[in-house]
Parts: structure tokens; C-alpha cells; sequence
């Protein structure tokens, strides 16, 4: 409530100016310009959460009410068993349809919040009297929030500086297209909701460190535990506040209202934390949460220190204690770090932190996070591209914020600078710096504003009548220049964000845009054609051996079983399954018979060309299988005798062989006549004879636009006799062919006699 | 008429021999299929010395040669219930031949005595004959119409190709013409004699303490693959050879000694198919029937599926404990489980239980994590099956999918293969011990219990300690 008064005091306060000076004002006068002003905002915020939602439904008008990419799949396919079922059953939820044949602890490998959340929707939708169906909600799930995180901006905002910059960070946290990337109808994914309960978080913890209640606090850590339910991004929290609250110590702003916000949250938080089953021990064993723990541990030091320095006599006495006492607890620390790491108490550092800090890690050392396309750093264009002219406002804010430095402002900062760093990194945390990009930008915006767009000089002139002095004229030019230009380049980013929205961020990548020659849209269905066909012909409890990127998707709409998904919890596995698609024939159809897989499935986009598909992704699953059996698959065979990786007739004879290359062009040089078929992806000429021939695998399904390729596996040979040799048929061996009488009878025999 | 007559009496002598008489259970329909030229030409009475490559008319009913030559046989056929039908390949109409015709096989069994190159070329049906009896018809016949094949090759022409070609798709390499197997140490130099200690395979001809002597006459020989489907049943003695012959400018002996082996059979990986090959057409005959009557009659007996068949009727598993099955209760890590299954044995007439002890269970997730000899279950009285169980054994502490397998593969027998996957669950959030069920944790709980105790204590005592304020309030 406090705040509200606050910004009605300002804002009253600056009506107050127009009037020169506020006396004028009657009580009257100032309630009704208080209900007035509160009112416009109450009316901005609707807009603007209409605004949030509306533009993300592009997804649904230009394509249809459909789940978006691949893990959106997996959290719909969840949340329709937790409504089928109950929450014990989803919480203890053993996948066997999935992971084939080690299955997946699905309920305790989950962040359960968002699916919670949608089902208690759904079940509060169908207490009222409205029984919609689960996949609506799901897919409008995430604009419905959008609308929530403008307005818990809004808030944020405010306390940073008003409720001018407040709804201008509000709008445009609901339009700009870095948050919109994973939050349109249809992206249901774990980011939708997490984006807000981020916002909310810190939205409460800005409150409890300006005010130091305890139950701004305890907002604060149950708005984290719901994150920490909702997305593994919490992390990112879990180490912010800690490192506000270190800044705000090592700047000497010690205050006991730190104190109780700090161990308020950390403990409530914490505590909560431990809850999620995926989580469990994880706050106290794992470096990511060290920091946390490490803040909580000085915070009562200092307080102890604190309490200490009050009762001293001699202040400067104190200085020496102080020092001897830092000393010793960073060494103490450190070494208890070290040691706890080292006797193995604590989990080593994982991959990913390690690649935060050296891009080029996790491409030498674990290519199953370099070869995820979020995970890898940042391209320039791509920070304008999400934010707009925001991206230049975001320094000014930060320097603004600089100039004030209140303990509020220190977390901004400290937020923004962290961000930046890690946004550079990895695209996926591009997310994540959006919001701070919006708060500053605001902040900055509005600051220019307040000057600029100032126009009281001129409407007490105009009151009074009184003729403009020459100076008072360029000012109110300059005025007019400045804030113009401004609003055009809101009106650009209005219009950027749009365009954007509509072009960029709304396609599913289960249907695929295209335009037909005369220019109308096509779609490209291909998956969900493959899906359907695997769902309807294949019986419930085939395998289906395919990439990774795929698993998601089979599970929940072809609803097999797979051997891998994206949840890549099982490198070796991933493996395994990499390793069968390089490799020949024979050597495949071993690794997958012994999987029990009865389908193999490659995304194929030579026909149509489209980049993403298996032969592009091939590289990685060479590269992964080869950090697992190095003796067996080598990277460089599988390139031309100049290291280059083509899939033409100059093709290594280890890239023809292996099973992704024939799957993939098995009859795809027929289909252009006899010359050959050109690869439009890969802008190479294929040519019949280069492709072999099939033998342990049979075809069954091509899609339109030969986009998805099935195979089956053949059954056991009855003969029992090896691959090469059930697809020769049987040639009769002529004089010509043996070269003597003699050897008629049989005499090509295999080597391996029973002797 | 006369055969008849002769079977009659010879089923009736026979019975006395053999009481068990094999029926097959896949089907008695079938098809002879024989060369009147190569019967002619080494079996006919004036034995004139006919060249079978050039044309001869001068064929007279040789379907009545045959008859006569292999009568026996066919009587044994006969009297085993086997509804035979004759083709001679140079006589006979393109109907007859058509062992499959529209997606379904028209026999069961195929007998198929040795057939000549020229033949099978310039036979009655030159163009369809060659068709119907190609390798791909006769592959397709065995691994897709279930259909059990006996084929006979001879050393002393050349065989037609596709008979050659088939026999080695399933890895069997006869010698080539004129490659003739002699044994000198045996007898005399016009007959091969093989005593029955080369037997091979027990599910096949079981050697019983006496050893009799089989004579098979001029017999090719062949190499065999080491293929696991292939069932070697006779081998060639140390002592036999292949004589060199006089036409032949380079003489390469096909095989030496007990390389060779003079009759082997085959089982289909999928369909349990059999399939025998036999060297020597001598050994069917008439002539010889007397040693080798008990031979054949085992041969056709394992060929055409009426003994060494088993088969699993079910498979079941349940908890232990309970008694329930999966479906009514999933299974869990560390559960107690039975697994049972039952499998049973064709003996010609009936099915009877399968008796033995080297049956395994397989509990198997990629690789296998228990092998369990499954012991029989005696106490329960059951005439046609048996049943076997593992008895209770204890899930592993691993989740995941399983396999239920029994795999049961002998060379001879017909192999077994029963499968069941199901999934192992990990234990859910309350199955686990209770933290104050464990004593070692007695003690975090006295800890945790003291903390909150003097807590509470310390506030109660600070707040109503009045001590502290003015000390503050003083400095």
C-alpha cells in the first residue's frame, strides 16, 4: 500500500508543478486527480496486458491452436497425465515409453509447476462450469502469463524508480520479442511461466530489501519456490540475491533490514526448495547453490560483527579485528570449498557452468550441449533483432541507475551486468536479460521523459498569456525534437516487435510455412503427417530408434516408444543410438535389434530443402558417439580425403555406408530420373550408385515432401545367414562367371566351414 | 495295385516293429518330385547304359519303375499317414508342379530325388518346370509357407542348379559330379557303409547301444557351413575318401575324410521349417531298404515335423507373495516374483510333457541380469505339458523395461522363444523407510529436536529477561 501512496505522491506532485505551486489544490481537487491518474493506470495495465496476449496469438491466427517445437510436447503430454490421473501418480510417474529400454523416472526428473499450474486451471475452469479442453489451455497458457509478468514489471519498476518508468517497462515487457520468442500461444514450455515467477521474485525481494518486512521476504522465497517448481533456470536466482546482498555488504550498506530479508528468503526458500523431488539435496551439495549458502553464513558473521562494532568503544579499534577476522574466514572458507569439493561432499562443477565461463568447453568436452543450438553463444544482430532500440537505452539506464545507487538500484546492476555476460554465452539466457534490458530502458526512457516531455513551462505561459521569450522557444524546440523522436522510435519498436512477432517467433516448427509459387501460404506438414502414420499403422508397443530432437515429439503425438528424447538425461544412450546411425549396416541392425527397436525414423530435407534435418545434425552424433567409442566411430573418416563433409559421389566410403546416409537417399536419385538428384540443402549432386542398397531395413513411409523417412527393421533372417548376404539373390554362377566346370556345384561358399 | 497290397503288409509288419507311428503336425500333403531319366538310367532293370544328356523317347512308364524301386518308401510315407502325390519332371502337367499358387502353399512336404540339369531344362514344362522349381520358389516355400523340403542330390550328374543353389542359401555345398564317396576299410568298393556311431544328432536318430550299419551306395558328399540352423546328422567315416577319376585332368577331392557329411538338415531361424539333404538316392531305395528302414524312417519322422517338435503353451508371472499378476499389480524394484511356463512335446501321436533340466529363464534389459535354470514342477500331474518354474526370485534393484524370456534353442529340437516385456518401476515417495524407522537417524532427530526446544526456550528467556534493555540504554 505504501508504495502506491508513494507514486500517487509523485504523481500528484508533478500535477503540482503544472500548478506552480500546490497550494492551489484543494482536497477535492486531489482526490480526484488521484482517482483520475489511478485509474489511467489501472486502465494502461488492461491495455497492456491485451497487448501482451493478443500479440502472441499470431501462432494460433496464421497457423492453429497447435503445441509449439519439442518440449512443449513432453509438458503437454505430462499435464494430460496428470489430469487423467492424480498428482501421487504424477509425482511417482515411471515412463516406460520412453528411454526404451531404461525408462524414465518422469515424476522425480520433472519441474512439476507448470503442469500443476495448468491442471489446476483446467480443474478450477471445470469447477466453474467450463469444461475446456486441456490442450487449449496449454497452448494459451503462456500469453495468459505474459499478461502477469507486464503487470509484476509494472511493480518491479516502480520500486526502482516510478510509475512512469513502471508502465513504460510494463509495455514493453509485453511486446518485446526476447521474451515472446518462448512465450506465444502454443510455447508451452517451462520458460512461459518461469519468466513471471522471475519477475515476482524479484518484485518481492526489492520490496523486502527496501522496506525489510518479513513478509515481503517470505513473498519473495514462496515466488521462488514456485520458480524453483516451475524451471531449472532458478538457479540464476539462487545466485542474484545472494550476490546483491554481497555487493550491498562489501559496500558497507550492512543494515538489519538486509539481515532479515536475506535470511528470510534463504531459509523459506530453501527449505521450500528441498521439496521438488528433482531438486532434493541438491541447495546443499551443489556449487551452483554454494554462493547462496556462503551469503548466509557471512550475512551472520557481519551481523555478529555488527552487534560487536555497536557495543566497541573505539571504532578504529575495531578496523584491525576486522581485518584478522575477514582474513580468516575467507581462508576458512575456501578451504572447506576445496576440501568438501575435492572429498567429492559437494558435486563436482557440471558442464554447463563450465561452458557459462569458457565457450569453447562444451564443444571439446561435451558435444551433447554444444550441439544443442540454445546453447550456443549469442550472434550481435540477434540482441537488436529481440530488443530493439532497447538494447542501446539499457547502458543509459544502467549509468542512470549508477548515478543514484540506491540499495534497490545495486540489484539492477548487479543483474544486468551478470546477464549481459551470460546472455553472450548462451542464446537460450538471452531470456533472461530481457526483462533487465525492459526495467532500464524504462528507467531511462522515463528519465528523458521527465525532462523532455516536461511541457509545464509552456501551459503557465499559456495561462498566464504571456508572450514566450526567445529562449523559452528553443527549449520548447529542443523539447519537441527530443521526445518526438523518441515516440518514433517507440512507434518503431511497436512496429519492430510486431513484425517480428508475426514473422519470426509464430511458427511452431511442427508445421513448416511456405509459399506456393503464385505466393499464397502453404504449409508444410510432413511431421505430423509421419506421426500420424506411425500412430495409426504401427502397432502400441513399437520402438522407434530416432535423433533425440525427435523423442518429444513421437511421444506425444505418434505416442511410441522411444529410445531417446530431449530430455538428454543419458549421454551414453544418446550415444548408442548416434552410434547405430553411423555405422553400417550389419553393425546396426545389431545395436538396434538388441534395443528391440522396431522402426527407425530420419528427418530428411534434401527434396525440400530444409537445413535442419539429419544429415546437417549427423556431425554431432558422429562427434558424441565418438566420446563414447572412439575405436569404433571416427570423425574424420566420415569426411572426403580433403576434410570436407560431403554427401556426393565423392563422399567418404564410411559416410555411404552408415545407415543415416542410405536412410536419408535410399531412392532419392530416382525420384529426379536417371542424372541423379540434386541435394538442395546441401547443394550436391547424388547420384544412384551412390547410394547402396537396403537389406536389414526395409522402407515404409516417406512423407509428402519426403521430410520423414521410416524404415523398418526386417525380421531375423530364417536362413540365419549374415546381411550381405540375404540381398544377393541367387546368381546362378555360369562358366563365364567361375571360369571351370567344376566349380558349378556350389563351390562360392563362405569362408566359415564346419570343419 | 501291387504296391498297395505290399504296403498293407509291410504297415502290418512294421507295426510290429515300430510302435510309434509319426504324424506330422504340419501337414501330410505331399509332393515326390522325381527325374524318370536319372530313374531310368540307374535304377531300371535292362540298366542300359543311356547317356542322360542326350534326348532318349524311349522312356516307358517310369512312374511304375519308381514305384517299384522305392517302394518301400512310399510304403513308409503311407503307413505314416502322408498323402503323397508322384511328379516326374519330364511327364508331368504345370498344375501338379505348383507347389505355391496364389499365397498359399498346395503341399506341405517336398520330396525332391535327384534331379538333372538337362532335366529340368528340356523336361515336358521347360520354361514353367524351371520356374516353378527355382531356388526362389523353393526358398520361398520353406521361409514363407512353413514348408518342410527333402531334397536328394546324386554324385553321378549333375544336379539342377537350383536344387545346388538353394542347398548352399542354407549352407549346405554337395560335391560336385562324379565326386563319389569310398570307404575301402568298410566293405566292398561299390557301396558306401556308414556304421550308426556317426550319427550326429541324438533329437534326430538316437543310436541305441546296438550298431547297425547303413548302406548308401554311391553317396555325394558336402561341406557345411557353421551356421547354427544347420543339424548335421550323418558324417562321413575317417576312413572314406573320394576316389580320383580317370576323366578329370586336375583331380581336387571336394573334401577328405571326416570333413564331409553324407546328410545334414536345417531349421528355419523364424518358422521351425526342416529341411534334409540327402547325398545318395541308394539309401531310399528298395535295395537297401532292409538297413536302412530304420534311418529313413526317423529322417522323415524329424523332416516333416512329427518328432523333436516342442513349444512353449504359456508363459506367466506373477508376485509372489500375493499371487497377482503384473497387470493387476505393477512390479517394483526388489519385488518378489514366480515366472512359470510351460512346454510340451510332440511324440507322433500326441503331446506329452518335455522333460529336461538344462531350460534357462532370462531376465534381460539389453544385457541379461539374472539366468535362471528353470526346474519342473513334479507335484503337478499334468499329461500333455510340462511345467516349469524359477521358482521366487527377487527383482534386481534396477528400474526399467525387462524382458521375460525363455530361449531354449537345441540343435534338432524345434527352438523356443517366449518373450514378455514389462516395466520395473523405482519405488514411489512413500515406500520408502520413514525417517524415524531408521535408528540411525535417531540422532538428527534429537539434534533437530533440541534446536527447537532451546529456541523457543532462549526467546522466552530473552524476552522476559528485563536485564538487557537498561544495559543498552546505559552505554
Amino acid at each position: 500500500m505504501s508504495d502506491v501512496v508513494d507514486v500517487v505522491d509523485a504523481a500528484v506532485g508533478s500535477n503540482a508543478r503544472v500548478n506552480k505551486d500546490g497550494d492551489n489544490l484543494t482536497i477535492k481537487e486531489k482526490s480526484v486527480a488521484h482517482w483520475v491518474l489511478q485509474s489511467l493506470k489501472i486502465l494502461i495495465c488492461v491495455f497492456l496486458v491485451v497487448a501482451a496476449v493478443s500479440s502472441r496469438l499470431f501462432a494460433v491466427i496464421k497457423f492453429e491452436s497447435i503445441i509449439h517445437e519439442f518440449d512443449p510436447w513432453f509438458n503437454f503430454r505430462a499435464t494430460r497425465i496428470l489430469t487423467e490421473s492424480s498428482f501421487y501418480h504424477f509425482l511417482n510417474w515411471f515412463d516406460s515409453r520412453t528411454w526404451y529400454p531404461l525408462g524414465r523416472v518422469t515424476g522425480g526428473t520433472l519441474y512439476p509447476g507448470l503442469m500443476a499450474t495448468a491442471a489446476m486451471v483446467w480443474h478450477g475452469l471445470r469447477k466453474i462450469g467450463l469444461p475446456v479442453d486441456i490442450r487449449n489451455i496449454c497452448v494459451m497458457f503462456a500469453p495468459a502469463f505474459s499478461g502477469i509478468t507486464a503487470w509484476a514489471t509494472y511493480k518491479l519498476t516502480c520500486d526502482i524508480k516510478d510509475s512512469r518508468a513502471g508502465l513504460l517497462a510494463a509495455a514493453f515487457m509485453a511486446i518485446v520479442p526476447g521474451y515472446i520468442s518462448r512465450s506465444v500461444a502454443g510455447s508451452y514450455d517451462n520458460e512461459a511461466i518461469a519468466i513471471t515467477l522471475l519477475m515476482l521474485t524479484f518484485m518481492f525481494w526489492i520490496k523486502a530489501i527496501k522496506s525489510g518486512s518479513i513478509l515481503n521476504a517470505m513473498g519473495a522465497a514462496l515466488c521462488y519456490f514456485y520458480m524453483v517448481s516451475a524451471w531449472g533456470g532458478y538457479v540464476f536466482i539462487t545466485n542474484l540475491i545472494p550476490f546483491h546482498v554481497f555487493c550491498l555488504l562489501l559496500m558497507g550498506r550492512y543494515t538489519s533490514r538486509i539481515y532479515v530479508a536475506y535470511n528470510t528468503w534463504f531459509i523459506l526458500g530453501t527449505v521450500a526448495s528441498m521439496q521438488i523431488p528433482f531438486v532434493g539435496f541438491l541447495p546443499i551439495r551443489s556449487n551452483d547453490h554454494m554462493s547462496a549458502l556462503g551469503v548466509f553464513g557471512l550475512l551472520q558473521i557481519v551481523a555478529l560483527g555488527d552487534y560487536i562494532k555497536n557495543k566497541w568503544d573505539n571504532p578504529k579499534r575495531f578496523r584491525p579485528v576486522l581485518f584478522v577476522s575477514l582474513i580468516i574466514i575467507c581462508v576458512l572458507g575456501l578451504g572447506l570449498l576445496t576440501l568438501a569439493t575435492y572429498l567429492g561432499v559437494i558435486a563436482p562443477w557440471t558442464g554447463r557452468f563450465y561452458s557459462l565461463w569458457d565457450t569453447n568447453y562444451a564443444k571439446i568436452h561435451i558435444p551433447i550441449i554444444a550441439s544443442v543450438s540454445e546453447h550456443q553463444p549469442v550472434a550481435w544482430p540477434s540482441f537488436f533483432f529481440d530488443t530493439h532500440f532497447l538494447i542501446w537505452m539499457f547502458p543509459v539506464g544502467v549509468v542512470l541507475l549508477f548515478l543514484e545507487l540506491k540499495d534497490e538500484h545495486v540489484f539492477i546492476i548487479v543483474y544486468s551486468v551478470l546477464c549481459s555476460y551470460f546472455a553472450g554465452v548462451m542464446v537460450r539466457l538471452m531470456l533472461t536479460l530481457t526483462p533487465v534490458i525492459c526495467i532500464t530502458a524504462a528507467v531511462a526512457l522515463s528519465q528523458l521523459f521527465d525532462v523532455y516531455l516536461n511541457f509545464n513551462d509552456l501551459f503557465t505561459l499559456l495561462q498566464n498569456n504571456s508572450i514566450p521569450t526567445r529562449p523559452t522557444i528553443t527549449k520548447f524546440i529542443t523539447k519537441l525534437i527530443v521526445s518526438g523522436s523518441f515516440i518514433f522510435y517507440l512507434f518503431m519498436f511497436v512496429y519492430h516487435c510486431t513484425w517480428v512477432t508475426q514473422n519470426a517467433y509464430s511458427s511452431p516448427s511442427v508445421v513448416l510455412p511456405s509459399s506456393t509459387p503464385d505466393g499464397k501460404l502453404s504449409l508444410i506438414d510432413d511431421y505430423r503427417e509421419a506421426y500420424y502414420w506411425l500412430r495409426m499403422n504401427t502397432p502400441e508397443d513399437s520402438k522407434v530408434a530416432a535423433w533425440w530432437d525427435y523423442g518429444y515429439q513421437i511421444g506425444g503425438m505418434a505416442d511410441r516408444t522411444t529410445l531417446v528424447d530431449n530430455n538428454t538425461w543419458n549421454n551414453t544412450h544418446i550415444a548408442l543410438v548416434g552410434k547405430a546411425m553411423a555405422s553400417n549396416e550389419t553393425r546396426a541392425y545389431e545395436i538396434l535389434d538388441e534395443l528391440d527397436v522396431d522402426y527407425v525414423l530420419v528427418v530428411f530435407g534434401g527434396v525440400l530443402g530444409f537445413g535442419g534435418d539429419d544429415i546437417n545434425k549427423f556431425l554431432w552424433m558422429i562427434r558424441i558417439s565418438e566420446g563414447i567409442w572412439p575405436e569404433e566411430i571416427n570423425e574424420r573418416s566420415f569426411f572426403t580425403a580433403n576434410g570436407e563433409y560431403k554427401v556426393d559421389s565423392t563422399a567418404s566410403q564410411t559416410m555411404k555406408d552408415s545407415i543415416m546416409y542410405k536412410m536419408s537417399y535410399y531412392h532419392f536419385p530416382e525420384l529426379f530420373g536417371t542424372n541423379g538428384g540434386m541435394d538442395r540443402v546441401r547443394q550436391q549432386l547424388i547420384k544412384s550408385e551412390d547410394v547402396g542398397e537396403l537389406t536389414r531395413f526395409h522402407e515404409v513411409f516417406t512423407s509428402e515432401n519426403w521430410m520423414i523417412r521410416i524404415y523398418q527393421l526386417n525380421e531375423r533372417d530364417n536362413e540365419g545367414r549374415d546381411g550381405k548376404f540375404i540381398s544377393t539373390p541367387v546368381v546362378s554362377n555360369t562358366k563365364a562367371s567361375t571360369g571351370g566346370r567344376r566349380k558349378r556345384h556350389g563351390a562360392v561358399g563362405p569362408s566359415d566351414l564346419r570343419i | 495295385m501291387l504296391l498297395n497290397n505290399v504296403c498293407l503288409l509291410l504297415g502290418v509288419i512294421s507295426t510290429w516293429f515300430t510302435i510309434v507311428r509319426g504324424l506330422s503336425l504340419t501337414g501330410d500333403r505331399t509332393l515326390i518330385i522325381y527325374d524318370s531319366k536319372y530313374i531310368n538310367r540307374f535304377y531300371s532293370n535292362n540298366n542300359s547304359n543311356l547317356d542322360l544328356d542326350e534326348e532318349d523317347d524311349s522312356v516307358i512308364d517310369s512312374e511304375k519303375i519308381f514305384e517299384e524301386k522305392f517302394s518301400q518308401f512310399l510304403c513308409l510315407l503311407e503307413s505314416n499317414d502322408y498323402n503323397y502325390k508322384l511328379y516326374d519332371i519330364n511327364n508331368g502337367e504345370d498344375e501338379d508342379l505348383q507347389i505355391i499358387k496364389v499365397d498359399d502353399s498346395l503341399y506341405d512336404n517336398v520330396i525332391i530325388f535327384p534331379i538333372s540339369k538337362t532335366s529340368l531344362k528340356s523336361g515336358s514344362t521347360p520354361s514353367k518346370g524351371k520356374l516353378l522349381l527355382s531356388s526362389k520358389n523353393l526358398l520361398s516355400f520353406f521361409n514363407d509357407y512353413n514348408g518342410n523340403l527333402m531334397i536328394v542330390t546324386s554324385p553321378d550328374i549333375n544336379n539342377a542348379e537350383s536344387l545346388t543353389y538353394s542347398l548352399n542359401q542354407f549352407g549346405i555345398y554337395p560335391a560336385p559330379k562324379n565326386q563319389v564317396v569310398r570307404d575301402y576299410f568298410q566293405d566292398n568298393n561299390e557301396k558306401l557303409l556308414v556304421p550308426s556311431s556317426n550319427l550326429l544328432n541324438k533329437y534326430v536318430y538316437t543310436v541305441e547301444g546296438k550298431d547297425t550299419i547303413f548302406n548308401l551306395g554311391n553317396s555325394s558328399i558336402a561341406k557345411l557351413d557353421n551356421r547354427a540352423q544347420l543339424v548335421p546328422i550323418l558324417k562321413a567315416s575317417k576312413t572314406s575318401f573320394i576316389p580320383s577319376n580317370s576323366q578329370e585332368k586336375k583331380f581336387e577331392p571336394w573334401v577328405v575324410g571326416s570333413q564331409g557329411y553324407l546328410i545334414s538338415g536345417f531349421q528355419g531361424v523364424n518358422n521351425n521349417a526342416r529341411l534334409i539333404w540327402l547325398g545318395s538316392s541308394d539309401l531310399l531305395c528298395n535295395c537297401n531298404n532292409k538297413v536302412n528302414q530304420d534311418l529313413i524312417e526317423n529322417l522323415i519322422n524329424w523332416n516333416f515335423n512329427a518328432k523333436s517338435v516342442i513349444k512353449s503353451l504359456n508363459s506367466r508371472h506373477y508376485h509372489s507373495d500375493s499371487k497377482l499378476s503384473y497387470n493387476a499389480l505393477n512390479y517394483k524394484v526388489n519385488d518378489l516374483i514366480n515366472y512359470e511356463i510351460d512346454i510340451t512335446e510332440w511324440d507322433g501321436s500326441k503331446w506329452i510333457p518335455f522333460i529336461s533340466n538344462d531350460i534357462q529363464f532370462e531376465l534381460r534389459q539389453v544385457d541379461p541380469y539374472y539366468r535362471i535354470n528353470l526346474t519342473h514342477k513334479t507335484n503337478v500331474g499334468n499329461k500333455t505339458f510340462a511345467i516349469y518354474t524359477t521358482n521366487d526370485f527377487k527383482l534386481p534393484n534396477r528400474h526399467g523395461m525387462f524382458k521375460f524370456i525363455t530361449e531354449y534353442e537345441r540343435n534338432g529340437l524345434s527352438s523356443i522363444k517366449d518373450e514378455d516385456i514389462k516395466a520395473i518401476r523405482h519405488l514411489a515417495n512413500d515406500e520408502y523407510p520413514r525417517s524415524w524407522e531408521i535408528t540411525n537417524d535417531w540422532v538428527y532427530l534429537a539434534a533437530n529436536a533440541v534446536v527447537i526446544v532451546s529456541f523457543i526456550a532462549f526467546v522466552i528467556l530473552f524476552l522476559t529477561n528485563t536485564n538487557v534493555t537498561p544495559l543498552k540504554k546505559n552505554n
